[in-house]
């Protein structure tokens, strides 16, 4: 086949619409539904700056297709924030500038949210083994790394 | 958007099979898509076919059975480094996982297809051949085990008939004064593939000397390869620091490795021997655990 009706929930939205089989999952996201907050990179997966949570699962979207993500839940950057009022995890960001050009901070920001969700205390170590798939090319990671902590300490306080 | 090429999704192996025997090995089977839609995009190899086999049900387990642990073809590399089963009785595989990418590819790539890409770096192959691992095959016509050591055939290759699909790995459990290993080099501690890989399996005997003895190399042949003489110097022999050194220089031997972007000829020989001593101790360490 070289079309195919997929139903794909975007941050709680239900999109139903026809794609082609070529179509990846990233570009269903960015040019199909307008979502423009998770990025291209490096389109093999090396990146992560089109990482979001496909099932609450951190993936590349650069590498799936789309039609593979029929009937799945996919949240992106763009559901981080709730009635108007940003997640800690984007507060820290901003706080502790963890970004400069900030074209890799969608996916980091994926990457940390559900880190911290699993792992609401993780060690610097776990913090750099578990991000390490999202590549910044501005901070030199020491102040991502200060943000995923300070989010940490305030989501369990 | 990607190249030209027809798309199914399969909703049985069976099925999937008659797909690819149809395209007669101008059919790819898609499932984590972390190689395919590389290959397709960057190696510009644009299959007629891509056979979806991601929706098919009960392919993602690790379990036991009698004196066999069975992982399923569409079981990922983040499921394997978690499973509680493995980490007792199956280490190496863990340790493959470590290094393996990023944890983003890690949730999406199987060991399926890990195994069936077949390239001469991939990590989870030097473990494998060393647990005496075997892929049951299926076809629409047939069911066959395959043993590991007999599974790959070069650089991207193995022995797979075109209509083939590997359902599971099946590989025995270890003996309790066993332990094994692997370990890689890369330069990027992430992200990148290895400059070399070595998996050690050992098996000790009640006075401590090595029972058994397997050793397989990763990245420094056309295929992923077990160094033979080099577990034979092995076996049989108290393990001292004289006769690893003496395996090591063996298992240099024995590497057939290239230079390529990540690693020159000689460096890949140089770390071949350090790998090989260090996951001899590490196995050792695990026998006596």
């Amino acid at each position: 086949m070289k079309n195919k009706k997929i139903n794909i929930t975007i941050n709680g939205q239900k999109h139903e619409s026809t794609v082609s089989t070529k179509l990846l999952l990233l570009d269903f996201i960015r040019e199909n539904i307008n979502m423009t907050g998770t990025k291209w990179g490096c389109l093999t997966g090396d990146c992560g700056a089109c990482t979001i949570l496909l099932n609450g699962i951190p993936v590349n979207s650069c590498i799936i297709l789309a039609v593979d993500a029929d009937d799945s839940e996919i949240l992106t950057v763009e559901g981080l924030a709730k009635d108007g009022q940003l997640s800690q995890i984007q507060k820290s960001f901003i706080e502790k500038g963890a970004a400069q050009c900030g074209y890799c901070t969608p996916g980091f920001l994926i990457s940390s949210k559900y880190l911290l969700d699993k792992k609401p205390n993780p060690t610097e170590d776990e913090i750099r083994y578990q991000l390490a798939g999202n590549l910044c090319r501005c901070t030199g990671y020491n102040k991502i790394i200060d943000a995923v902590i300070d989010a940490s300490k305030k989501r369990s306080s | 958007m990607l190249y030209d090429f027809d798309y199914v999704e399969a909703k049985s192996l069976d099925q999937a099979s008659s797909f690819l025997s149809k395209h007669k090995g101008k059919a790819k089977l898609y499932a984590g898509g972390t190689d395919q839609v590389v290959d397709i995009r960057f190696k510009n190899q644009i299959p007629e076919l891509i056979v979806n086999i991601n929706k098919i049900k009960g392919l993602n387990y690790i379990k036991q059975e009698n004196n066999f642990l069975k992982i399923g073809t569409l079981t990922n590399l983040t499921q394997i480094q978690q499973s509680s089963l493995l980490q007792s009785t199956f280490p190496s595989l863990i340790d493959a996982t470590v290094p393996f990418a990023s944890f983003q590819i890690r949730n999406r790539a199987t060991i399926g297809g890990n195994i069936c890409h077949s390239t001469p770096s991939a990590d989870m192959a030097p473990p494998m051949l060393v647990l005496n691992s075997s892929a049951k095959v299926v076809s629409s016509e047939k069911e066959r085990n395959i043993p590991l050591n007999e599974f790959f055939s070069g650089p991207n290759q193995n022995n797979l008939k075109s209509d083939e699909i590997v359902k599971e790995f099946i590989l025995p459990i270890p003996p309790k004064k066993s332990g094994n290993s692997y370990l890689r080099h890369s330069s990027r501690g992430a992200l990148d593939i290895a400059v070399a890989g070595v998996a050690c399996y050992l098996e000790l005997d009640d006075k401590d000397n090595v029972k058994d003895a397997k050793i397989s190399l990763g990245a420094v042949a056309p295929k992923p390869i077990r160094a033979l003489r080099s577990e034979n110097i092995l076996k049989g022999k108290k393990l001292t620091s004289e006769l690893i050194l003496k395996t090591s220089t063996m298992a240099v031997s024995e590497a057939k490795p290239i230079s390529d972007v990540r690693s020159s000829l000689e460096y890949r020989k140089k770390i071949t021997g350090v790998l090989v001593k260090r996951a001899i101790n590490l196995a050792l360490e695990r026998c006596n655990n």
